[in-house]
């Protein structure tokens, strides 16, 4: 899942990409709403963590433009002010939650997994597709209740799948769910990844839990 | 027109010149005319006085038998004429003031016809004239008609209206300088009330007095009364931003102790968390005082804000934060109707988004699958506008009757507050408190906490 930054305070910001990325993330960060907005514009994007006191462009005025552009991925809110008028505000521009400053790492990450899982339809903070199940806060992966191991690029593919479960899923999306930049992207590599994944998944070829579409992409199966 | 004052004078000084000129114009008016009648009735008189002396000389000319009284008439060029012609003919007599006057004044009347005319001369004068047309019975028995005609320069009428036109400009304008004057002094009289209120304001923004005090004129008293509140809500106000600074202060000392302390050894990881905890705290403390601090625009007549658009937006907010609980958040009205769109409270947006948004949020995160909202209104005798009540309800766990008097207590500090306890209620209570209403924790029907709050109306 790609997940964009948008904080000025370097420090702050710099945690926030540590934690995020430690979750297992691809992290796009952005100093200011400018470059804030130029990057969720221009780079997919599957969750932005705005904070509202920002340079050049102010975070309120950076999620009424997204919004206003066709952006439906969840934003969380960044705000020292808490005061229930500037939630309020804050809600209304188009922002899906908030956690006010100063905040705890885990409570942002916890949030976001929270704001991912809703955008994916998922109750239940577990995420589960057919036999496999995802915990985003452990990055615990289990197949039929078995303990499954997977690298990073691994989960990163798998974590994309399952929140877009029951939805094909193109090559290019999964790229760029694997790599940050366009350079390494290639979809021999997906295909590469993929086909390692359903080995770990499925060993014995048991629940196919990954369709291929040719020439469309794949789909992670939800029936089991 | 910064000034009062010179708007004032302008306005009476602009209608006494109006007022002044138009009496000027009529007196001028009434003059010439009450005159003009003057003259004419001595030109009138003259004639008849002649007409009283006429007879036909022997050659059958019509003209005085006797002298007459008026010596003007003797003196040549005197400027008082007399003339008998017959109609169409040459002057049969003239006065003797005529010899030598290049005047004309052959004028024409029938008889028994009065005719008063202005007759221009040719060396730029003006008579007033009085023709008269007389039939007269000759001696030799023809009828014969006869013009008679009596005349007055007006040089010095003329130039009696000039003077007394230069003593009425003069007059008026005396009139006129007096009253502006008075009315300077009326006015200066009258704004002094307002002097008097900037000077005590001035005495005011020194320190040297409290309040605005005296005896205010009517249109002033209001005026002096929303001033004196003002300063009051503005003395509360430091007041109270004195009594958080203290509390800030007081409450960051214990951890700040702790933290010295746990810093004097050597630090060991097992002393984090502890360190960590009382950093919480004082991150809590700071949280708390800054809510205080920026809640509560004390000043009277704060704009009313309608309540059900705020009750929605938090809601609209909650529904969002609380997405992934899918709980019933509903608004009710009277009887679970709808709810009143007008009923409004005096009271800041902000903090009234506070307020609703504190409970609401709570009742949401206690809830289990409900939380209810209603809106209400209450009223005392004497109340224009009517109070509003708001019950947030939730079917979560309930607060123990034990607990419902502290959970709201106001201004406890936070260091000795009871752990765990959300700052959101105590924020509830402030808010209440500061504009005059009151907050109950009850049993709901639901099964969870009701809050009742009730702002008074006016």
């Amino acid at each position: 899942m790609r997940v964009l930054v948008v904080e000025d305070e370097a420090a702050l910001r710099a945690a926030l990409v540590t934690a995020l990325q430690a979750a297992g993330y691809l992290v796009q960060e952005a100093p200011d709403g400018e470059e804030g907005l130029f990057a969720a514009t221009e780079y997919p994007c599957d969750l932005a963590v705005v904070d509202l006191g920002l340079p050049r462009l102010p975070g309120l005025e950076l999620i009424r433009q997204l919004r206003a552009a066709g952006k439906t991925f969840p934003v969380l809110v960044l705000t020292a002010r808490d005061r229930w008028q500037d939630k309020v505000e804050g809600l209304q521009a188009g922002a899906d939650d908030y956690v006010t400053k100063p905040f705890h790492v885990e409570e942002v990450l916890a949030r976001v997994q929270a704001l991912l899982r809703r955008a994916g339809g998922h109750a239940d903070p577990v995420l589960r597709a057919g036999v496999v199940s995802v915990d985003p806060r452990t990055q615990a992966v289990a197949v039929d209740g078995a303990p499954i191991e997977l690298t990073t690029f691994e989960y990163r593919l798998l974590e994309y799948l399952i929140h877009h479960a029951g939805e094909v899923v193109t090559k290019t999306e999964l790229a760029e769910r694997l790599y940050p930049d366009d350079a390494e992207r290639d979809s021999n590599t997906v295909e590469v990844f993929v086909g390692r994944l359903r080995r770990k998944l499925d060993p014995e070829e048991r629940w196919h839990p990954i369709e291929t579409l040719r020439g469309r992409g794949y789909r992670l199966v939800t029936g089991s | 027109m910064k000034s009062l004052r010179a708007r004032l004078l302008l306005a009476l000084v602009s209608l006494l010149v109006l007022a002044v000129a138009l009496a000027l114009v009529a007196m001028d008016f009434r003059f010439r005319e009450v005159g003009r009648e003057a003259r004419r009735d001595f030109l009138q008189a003259l004639n008849l006085a002649v007409l009283g002396v006429v007879d036909e000389d022997g050659n059958g000319v019509l003209r005085p038998a006797t002298p007459l009284a008026e010596p003007r008439l003797g003196t040549p060029r005197s400027g008082l004429y007399l003339l008998i012609h017959e109609r169409g003919a040459a002057p049969s007599w003239q006065s003797t003031s005529l010899a030598g006057a290049n005047v004309q004044l052959l004028l024409d009347a029938v008889p028994g016809e009065k005719q008063l005319l202005e007759v221009a001369q040719p060396d730029g004068s003006s008579l007033l004239a009085l023709a008269q047309g007389v039939a007269w019975q000759g001696l030799d028995g023809r009828r014969r008609e006869y013009v008679f005609v009596a005349a007055e320069d007006q040089a010095t009428y003329f130039a009696q209206l000039r003077r007394l036109r230069g003593q009425f400009l003069a007059g008026g304008a005396v009139m006129l300088g007096l009253a502006a004057l008075v009315i300077a002094l009326v006015v200066g009289f009258l704004l002094q009330p307002l002097r008097r209120m900037e000077r005590q304001i001035a005495a005011v923004e020194l320190g040297e007095r409290g309040a605005l005090d005296g005896d205010w004129p009517r249109e002033l008293r209001g005026v002096a009364q929303n001033l004196n509140a003002l300063l009051q809500a503005e003395r509360e106000r430091a007041e109270r931003y004195r009594n958080t600074l203290g509390n800030l202060a007081h409450s960051l000392k214990t951890p700040l102790s702790v933290l010295r302390t746990l810093l004097g050894s050597p630090p060991a990881p097992e002393k984090q968390g502890e360190m960590s905890k009382q950093v919480d705290r004082m991150q809590d403390i700071v949280q708390h005082q800054l809510r205080r601090a920026t809640t509560g625009s004390l000043a009277p007549g704060v704009a009313w804000t309608p309540v059900l658009p705020v009750l929605e937006d938090v809601l609209g907010a909650l529904r969002k934060v609380y997405a992934d609980r899918r709980l019933a958040l509903q608004i009710a009205g009277e009887g679970g109707g709808l709810p009143d769109q007008e009923l409004a409270c005096p009271m800041d947006r902000g903090d009234l988004l506070e307020l609703v948004g504190n409970l609401a949020d709570n009742a949401c995160k206690f809830a289990r699958a409900r939380v209810s909202v209603s809106l209400t209104a209450w009223s005392e005798p004497g109340w224009r506008r009517p109070g509003v009540q708001l019950c947030v309800e939730d079917d979560g766990p309930g607060i123990d009757a034990a607990q419902r008097e502290r959970i709201l207590q106001r201004g406890v500090r936070l260091d000795e507050r009871v752990a765990g306890q959300g700052i959101g209620l105590a924020m509830v209570a402030d808010i209440v408190s500061v504009h005059g209403g009151s907050v109950a924790v009850e049993a709901s029907a639901l099964g969870g906490a009701r809050f009742v709050v009730r702002l008074p109306g006016r």
